[in-house]
């Protein structure tokens, strides 16, 4: 079996298991930017709402209102193209980390929440919320970091 | 060999790709029920009233034409006229002095 081999000093991953991971890594994330991007596009009235409610940002509400998910878009196929792949994880990774911060910034400052998160994720609480975003962001690190070990993206 | 890997990766990609699309759209018409506004006949002057988005607490509910419940909808309806399936119960509602 070439999936799993375990040494001494731990868990490795077969070249063939780690290109798999990192494969399914690539989809599940390009799956959530492209599901959000397209709610955001389709209900952009009610993503615009959300986002000028939120004072820090509402100046420049109707930028970030495409902005946002013309570059989960482009994220999304950085991440399908595997010769680009990496740089889409890198990609997805800073993206998620801004938006984990935009939280937080909007918890901290604002008193009220709104959520215009696109989809179904709109229905998570705002803890729910940050711990998404952070299992996400592990997920595309753990992906790099297993992309770097031995360089599966060079062909 | 290494061409068809990649071609079959992108195939797959787009497969899924297209199933966010898919998913997404079916979740946003299930959430476009959220697009409805909730609106409370709000008395004006005399036995007249009209539709609006308030906060139920801020107001009493006083005798009027009209009633003191919710009505879910898109657009206000018309001032002093009561919707379809909205029944009057000799009430409206008036900001608390």
């Amino acid at each position: 079996m070439e999936s799993i081999t375990l040494k001494k000093d731990g868990f490795q991953f077969s070249k063939l298991a780690k290109e798999r991971l990192i494969i399914c890594i690539r989809f599940v994330c390009m799956f959530l930017f492209l599901y959000t991007a397209y709610a955001k596009i389709v209900d952009h009235d009610h993503f615009l709402k959300g986002l000028s409610k939120v004072h820090i940002i509402s100046g420049f509400a109707v930028y970030i209102s495409w902005l946002v998910p013309l570059a989960e878009i482009i994220s999304s196929i950085l991440l399908l193209i595997p010769q680009s792949a990496k740089w889409g994880l890198y990609a997805f990774t800073g993206l998620m980390t801004l938006f984990t911060g935009y939280i937080l910034s909007v918890l901290l400052w604002e008193k009220e929440l709104p959520c215009s998160c696109g989809g179904a994720i709109e229905k998570l609480s705002w803890s729910q919320h940050i711990w998404f975003n952070l299992a996400f962001i592990s997920i595309a690190i753990f992906a790099l970091r297993l992309s770097n070990s031995k360089n599966v993206f060079k062909k | 060999m290494k061409k068809m890997k990649n071609f079959k990766q992108i195939a797959f990609g787009l497969m899924i790709g297209a199933m966010a699309i898919g998913f997404s759209a079916f979740t946003n018409a299930k959430n476009n029920n959220k697009l409805l506004n909730t609106y409370y006949p709000v008395k004006t002057t005399g036995n007249n009233f009209t539709w609006e988005q308030i906060n139920p607490n801020d107001y009493n509910c006083v005798t009027g034409t009209a009633a003191c419940s919710p009505y879910q909808a898109a657009t206000p309806p018309a001032d002093n006229t009561l919707p379809s399936g909205y029944s009057s119960t000799s009430h409206v509602r008036e900001i608390k002095p």
